[in-house]
């Protein structure tokens, strides 16, 4: 195994933990909040504007994680492509 | 024939990596990644070709009997090496004149895996190999000694020679019956699982990470299909069987349940000379070295004496 490719392997590494990191910090964060929304939403006449923020909540948390997951795709796929110019270079 | 002689720094790689395909060795293979370890013998550090050229060269004097060293979860073949730079493997060789041979392999990967690779590759060296092999010690540490005998199940089921070349195989510090201590991880993972909060959860995924071959460890789980928690793959009755134990207590009871701090007396001696599976194990076929944690039992030179002793003697 050549370095490049323990190269390559450590960025799809990292590629993976920021991937699954990140689905599990957007889990807990949108689990977490839903208990204090659920009793909110339980009280009549702040329920409704809760329902709203709650869901303004949950989308924001998804697009910020979402957008996370996309810059990591690209800067891995950038990076792993610039190794594998590289090894190519190099033969 | 010497492994070692490259960079310190490279040693500390090769230890890290072996680490990280310890922890996530299944997910690295799975995923075809760059840094999952590819099994074969190495020879100073490089994975050796099986080719009768390639052979040749690292192998100048090539003995008919061999020793394959098979280390354990998380190791290199670094493992085997002592203070002063020798290991069994090139005691073996000055003492008795047989050829040492380092394997290293993904220990992430599950044991049934690992086994059948190994087998697949002692059925290659038997073409490759620069002499007629007579003999093959294989030498176990750790779950080396799970994938030896998986080894050997794969070769009898797949009806390979080598097998029938195998007279002796030596054990150390081998969970026969299973490690508690990933037992008792699984269990606390259950348990946070079932909790009713994310960030234990969390807390049980990140534990639920470990490897296919950790979690293998937790039961001996040497070949799938004839496993189970007390009896995982019986020991072929063609071999002799040679077990070696270490204990960090004294007291019987202590040692028994703790024993070498990773492995139990129990599980190492495959409860004290009972039988596993078919073959019941005469006491002369198990040493225990009391004041010995885990790793010391892979480069002790008291260790060296019973092997030795094995290795002598007429199979």
């Amino acid at each position: 195994m050549n370095n490049v490719a323990r190269w390559r392997g450590a960025v799809a590494l990292v590629r993976d933990a920021v991937e699954h990191g990140s689905r599990a910090v957007q889990r807990i964060q949108i689990e977490s909040a839903r208990r204090p929304f659920g009793i909110l939403e339980r009280i009549p006449g702040v329920a409704e504007p809760t329902r709203v923020v709650h869901g303004v909540h949950d989308a924001s948390v998804t697009a910020v994680h979402e957008a996370i997951r996309g810059v990591n795709v690209v800067v891995g796929a950038t990076i792993d492509f610039a190794l594998r110019r590289a090894d190519k270079g190099s033969d | 024939m010497r492994v070692y002689g490259w960079g310190t720094v490279g040693q500390k790689l090769e230890h890290s990596l072996a680490i990280l395909n310890g922890v996530l060795g299944d997910h690295l293979a799975r995923t075809s990644n760059g840094l999952a370890t590819t099994l074969s013998f190495v020879h100073q550090g490089a994975a050796l070709s099986m080719d009768r050229s390639s052979l040749a060269r690292a192998i100048p004097r090539p003995s008919r009997r061999i020793a394959v060293f098979v280390h354990g979860l998380m190791c290199t073949e670094q493992v085997w090496r002592m203070q002063d730079g020798s290991d069994y493997g090139s005691l073996l060789e000055r003492d008795l004149g047989v050829t040492p041979l380092y394997l290293r392999y993904n220990s992430g990967r599950g044991i049934a895996e690992n086994g059948a690779a190994l087998a697949d590759l002692l059925e290659a060296l038997g073409d490759a190999y620069p002499d007629v092999i007579d003999e093959i010690i294989p030498i176990g540490f750790s779950m080396g000694g799970l994938v030896v005998r998986s080894a050997c199940h794969t070769a009898q089921k797949e009806g390979h020679s080598w097998l029938s070349r195998i007279k002796r195989a030596i054990y150390i510090g081998t969970p026969h019956r299973g490690a508690p201590l990933e037992r008792a991880g699984r269990f606390l993972v259950r348990t946070l699982r079932n909790v009713p909060d994310p960030y234990t959860r969390l807390i049980a995924d990140i534990g639920d990470i470990r490897s296919l071959g950790l979690r293998n460890l937790g039961d001996a789980d040497a070949w799938h299909p004839l496993s189970d928690w007390r009896h995982p793959v019986p020991l072929l009755p063609e071999i002799q069987h040679y077990l070696i134990a270490g204990a960090l207590a004294t007291d019987p009871w202590l040692a028994l349940w703790f024993g070498d701090a990773l492995v139990p007396l129990s599980s190492a001696t495959a409860d004290a000379c009972g039988d596993i599976g078919a073959v019941a194990l005469p006491p002369d076929h198990v040493k225990i070295f009391h004041a010995f944690a885990h790793m010391r039992l892979a480069h002790d030179p008291a260790v060296y004496a019973p092997i030795r002793g094995w290795c002598e003697a007429a199979a």
